[in-house]
């Protein structure tokens, strides 16, 4: 306990850099993944995925692969029927397109799943895939979002005209005056590079069908209960039948929130064969099927006046959706959830946007960090940087004179954003003082070295809690959630969570028990958390998007208060006084004024359960010390800023980073060692996008980089040290003031490193990067754009 | 991604590795680090029936003086060298070369022979051997045979050594007295293959003027260049900003490089130029620093 730290407000449990629950199992090599799962008689998968990007297949010759001898089943579209279909009440114009389990007729992606094979193990089932021919008649490959929209294009599905599922257009304000009197126009075409989260563990799944016609899936998901749900759903089974359980999960960024072809695939399988079947997916597989995200073309648009005030924006976002629309959340996350975040901190009224999800023949992309808001604000950030460039004037100065300030919560953004609370204006005090960025500024670019040191800032809010609110504000107008936590004291008064979040990374084991050591007035290590099995936990959507602390936190306050409100009715029966004089406190409860009078909540649980002589009578108060609560929130906006220093050869176009300052306000933070956990891995990933991931499909929809030899991640060395800070302003709309804090600096960080980039390059003029990733070559190409100018 | 069936024989010597080589033909291939290879049959691109291994056999680890240069076993594992202190005091290039080889982790499996018969051509390793006048001795049942580096590299992946033989030894020349190094490179992390790398050795008389000159590139064609050319223009000159412009000029005859999806021909042209005058001014300043 001498090593916890207290952060400044902290009351007894909340507040508090408390270590991991979750970290001694991980650090010792116990924590048991999917693939440490083994089940007696399991038997493993490999598939057959498409080799074209888009094409008939005419024939597929099973006969040697069957022939194979230690071949047990090959499943195909024949076998197989069916697919997921997206919710159509996500948006009014979403155009349903069904993701077939098995491709069939035709092959839409590379990648794209045409056979399963059951072999003894995944080597043997390998060499059948490796027997199985498939005769393909290629078809045109559309490959671009512009062209797949133009007239006479070819067509991903032929249902789908202009190969465009979904449009959406939004006007507020006056955007023509706007323009019409701006002493500034800035347009640019920004495209951002299609990347994957590319977690350290990649998906896997174990089916188990038993003679009891129950069913177990282990699956490495971020979504253990909507995947019971749509297994019940897409397979007709009976939902009370199947049971979800995602153990440790290596890590899922959004990517693992979707629901995939080979999670229905292996139950079927299982119940076919009669056998537990295990398929856990190599990088390969993962690059070319999981999810992938943040490919955008996006023109925008940005009107100012001469002193810097943003009159309005004007975007034109075009999401690179893939081949299908990804259930659930069905592609339209990047383009329309991108554009419902534009305004930002900005407090412009006028704005004009139009979104359109378009197919091409890739894989899938969808939710990641950041979703649709990474492209959209890098569109908008290189947009002002542009504009403060033109007008000479310091982009800080720009946020300052346009950002909403304090006194104006709640605001109402130019997109219909209810922002709660915030004080945009301190956390840019802080980062700029943090980063030394005035007087950086000052000195000139050119460095001893050679290089030329490049200063950025970037400044985010954020959509958090993401519940029905928060999604119909981004962009998704009929989705309900559904949350729920379950508070239960046990006669020895140690208390179980049982939760409908579920953590993979974000320590929820850590910071519910916190939440319900505070709120209940137990000790925290008298605290279990049980999450990720659909038999042992409450309802609810899963942790993503940044919802698990605020909603999360919220069904255990509520559970927590009610156990809490119980248990204090019957001490004041038991200890003969008033329930409003009692304090409960670490597990002992008090006579307010008179501590001498006390007993402990083990005590009275057992009382509760065991000792109708002393309890009240159990008409009146049921001895069930119990629980379970729901919570839907109001939306909450967290905001931080980011400042990135690097040095930039000029040369070679190579950038290191020397410094990041990171300030983020995310509501009352529940354990700040954590919260600093999010900001860190979030600004390794922002700095991915920035300058390093792309997947690279070539024209004949070919990806050429599956691998982590070419998919660069940023590695220990690509990283500086990231000074963090916190500004706290509590969130007056939901239980505990807690805001989110997932997807920061994927609203952020690489908008400064953009901005850095052309800090460092403004020797040469004004050239601002209109692409992501920014790298060695999109460095030498931007130096020679200024010098072919000349 | 799992290999295809395979068998697996463990060599008690080189020559025994050439025996099994001669009785398992084109479908055989020697094991040594296994830091490429076992990823390539993992993606199923390698396909061998039969995997020579050859990282067990006695004295592995080899570093013996020739006379004027060091001979090391080409199943020496890369890192050995790399912390050599000899090493690291008579070829601080050659060290400093390895240091980029990847990762320290990959270093201390992958062999100095597994990298140079891999013949990647944006790794180090094979332009060093250009820079060092390297010797490749090879021997299979027929006997022994040595190529110089220069007809070593054949095109990507390819070398000089047929599927009956074995590279058993690189012999590195020392340079001259007198001498300076330098050693740039352009990788898009820490780790990673050089976009374009380059690297120089320079040798001085006492007036200054350069007697020798070395210069290798890689990450710019098929295969690891040496810029004679560019050495020429050294050769009875003094050091100025200009000669090593003029000098450095002078590789572009020698590239050949391609693009892919991190950077495009053109820029490694461009940055092979600009490595190669930072390689030279370094082995410049570093022969001053000795005299």
């Amino acid at each position: 306990m001498s090593t916890v730290a207290r952060m400044k407000g902290a009351t007894k449990h909340i507040g508090i850099s408390r270590k991991r629950t979750e970290d001694p199992l991980i650090l010792m090599g116990k924590a048991k993944y999917v693939d440490d799962i083994s089940l007696p008689g399991q038997v493993e998968v490999a598939f057959l995925r498409s080799s074209h990007a888009h094409a008939d297949i005419t024939r597929v010759n099973l006969a040697k692969a069957k022939a194979h001898p230690d071949c047990i089943k090959i499943v195909t579209a024949a076998e197989m029927h069916g697919g997921t279909v997206t919710y159509s009440d996500h948006q009014g114009n979403l155009q349903p397109i069904e993701t077939p389990f098995f491709a069939g007729e035709k092959v839409r992606f590379v990648g794209e799943i045409i056979a399963a094979v059951v072999a003894p193990n995944r080597y043997i089932a390998e060499d059948i895939v490796d027997l199985i021919e498939v005769e393909y008649e290629a078809l045109p490959v559309i490959f671009d979002v512009e062209e797949a929209m133009r007239p006479g294009a070819a067509l991903v599905h032929e249902e789908i005209l202009g190969n465009c599922f979904f449009s959406d257009k939004f006007n507020k304000g006056d955007i023509d005056k706007a323009f019409r009197e701006a002493d500034l126009i800035v347009k640019e075409t920004i495209k951002t590079g299609r990347t994957s989260a590319a977690p350290m563990e990649t998906r896997g799944v174990i089916a188990h069908w038993e003679w009891d016609d129950t069913l177990t899936v282990w699956s490495s998901t971020q979504t253990p209960y909507p995947l019971r749900t749509n297994i019940a759903r897409f397979l007709h089974w009976p939902e009370q039948n199947i049971r979800v359980i995602a153990p440790q999960v290596g890590g899922g960024f959004g990517q693992k929130a979707h629901l995939f072809p080979e999670e229905f695939i292996l139950p079927w399988i299982s119940k076919d064969i009669r056998k537990p079947v295990k398929w856990i997916e190599d990088r390969r597989e993962h690059f070319l099927a999981a999810a992938q995200a943040k490919q955008q073309t996006l023109h925008i648009e940005l009107a100012a006046k001469k002193d810097g005030t943003i009159l309005g924006l004007k975007n034109k976002a075009i999401g690179d959706c893939g081949a299908y629309s990804m259930f659930p959340w069905g592609g339209i996350i990047e383009p329309a959830v991108g554009n419902s975040g534009l305004p930002g901190a900005f407090n412009f009224k006028n704005i004009q946007y139009e979104s359109f999800a378009v197919l091409t023949n890739k894989m899938c992309t969808s939710a990641y960090r950041g979703v649709g808001w990474s492209a959209a604000v890098f569109a908008r950030e290189m947009a002002v940087t542009k504009a403060a460039l033109q007008l000479k004037i310091d982009i800080a100065d720009i946020y300052y004179r346009n950002f909403i300030k304090k006194d104006e919560f709640p605001f109402l953004s130019a997109t219909n954003q209810t922002y709660d609370s915030g004080d945009y204006h301190r956390v840019l005090d802080k980062c700029l003082e943090m980063s030394d960025y005035r007087r950086l500024k000052a000195q000139p670019r050119a460095l001893q070295n050679g290089k030329l040191r490049g200063i950025g800032i970037s400044f985010f809010v954020e959509p958090t809690a993401w519940g029905s609110r928060v999604a119909e504000e981004s962009g998704y107008r009929g989705i309900t959630t559904h949350d729920s936590a379950t508070v239960e004291m046990d006669p020895t008064g140690t208390v179980t969570v049982k939760s409908g979040q579920f953590g993979h990374g974000q320590g929820p084991k850590t910071t519910m028990a916190q939440v319900c050591a505070e709120t209940l007035g137990v000790r925290f290590e008298d605290i279990r958390v049980l999450e990720g099995d659909t038999a042992t936990g409450s309802y609810g959507m899963g942790t993503f998007a940044s919802r698990s602390g605020v909603i999360g936190g919220g069904t255990v306050i509520r559970a927590a208060n009610d156990v809490r409100n119980k248990l204090l009715k019957i001490a004041a029966h038991v200890m003969e006084a008033n329930a409003a004089d009692l304090i409960i406190d670490e597990g002992v409860v008090y006579v307010k004024g008179s501590p001498d009078r006390h007993m402990t909540v083990r005590e009275l649980a057992h009382i509760t359960y065991f000792d109708r002589f002393r309890r009240p009578n159990t008409d009146e108060v049921e001895p069930i010390l119990s629980s379970t609560r729901h919570y839907d929130p109001p939306e909450t906006y967290a905001n931080g800023s980011h400042c990135v220093v690097l040095e930039l050869d000029p040369q070679t176009g190579k950038i290191d980073i020397t410094r990041i300052v990171a300030v983020e306000d995310c509501g009352v933070m529940i354990n700040p060692q954590i919260v600093e956990g999010q900001m860190k891995g979030g600004i390794g990933q922002g700095i991915g996008m920035a300058m390093l991931e792309s997947l690279e499909y070539d024209k004949n929809g070919q990806l050429n980089n599956a691998s982590f030899m070419d998919f660069l991640v940023p590695n220990a060395s690509s990283l500086p040290d990231i000074d963090c800070a916190h500004i706290v302003t509590p969130s007056p709309v939901t239980d505990g003031g807690f805001k989110g804090c997932g997807e920061a600096a994927m609203l952020s960080v690489h908008c400064a490193f953009g901005n850095a980039v052309a800090d460092a390059l403004s020797v040469y003029g004004i050239l601002v990067p209109t692409s992501t990733p920014i790298g060695p070559q999109q460095v030498m190409d931007l130096i020679r754009s200024a010098n072919a100018e000349h | 991604m799992k290999p295809c069936t395979f068998e697996y024989h463990r060599a008690e010597n080189l020559q025994h590795a050439c025996e099994l080589l001669d009785s398992c033909g084109d479908d055989s291939k020697i094991l040594a680090g296994g830091q490429t290879l076992i990823a390539m049959m993992n993606f199923r691109l390698a396909r061998p029936k039969l995997l020579i291994d050859i990282s067990n056999i006695a004295d592995r680890n080899q570093i013996v003086d020739e006379d004027g240069g060091i001979r090391i076993r080409a199943t020496t594992i890369q890192r050995f060298v790399e912390t050599s202190a000899p090493m690291r005091q008579r070829f601080p290039l050659l060290c400093h070369a390895i240091e980029h080889v990847a990762h320290f982790q990959i270093r201390n499996k992958g062999t100095i022979g597994g990298n140079l018969v891999n013949a990647d051509p944006a790794s180090e390793l094979p332009a060093m051997s250009l820079a060092f006048d390297a010797e490749f001795e090879i021997i299979s049942l027929e006997g022994r045979r040595t190529v110089p580096a220069s007809d070593f590299f054949v095109t990507y992946y390819t070398t000089a050594v047929a599927a009956n033989e074995v590279l058993s030894s690189i012999r590195f020349a020392e340079p001259p007295k007198n001498s300076g190094w330098g050693f740039h490179e352009v990788a898009r992390r820490a780790g990673d293959y050089a976009l374009a790398g380059s690297s120089a050795i320079v040798t001085l008389d006492s007036a200054g003027k350069c007697t020798r000159a070395r210069i290798a590139l890689f990450g710019v064609a098929a295969t690891p260049v040496r810029a004679t050319a560019a050495e020429d223009v050294l050769i009875g000159q003094t050091y100025s900003e200009d000669l090593v412009q003029a000098s450095a000029r002078n590789v572009q005859s020698v590239l050949d490089p391609e693009g892919d999806v991190h950077v495009t021909a053109a820029y490694r042209r461009s940055v092979a130029e600009v490595l190669t005058v930072r390689a030279l001014d370094d082995a410049f300043r570093r022969v001053k620093a000795v005299g």
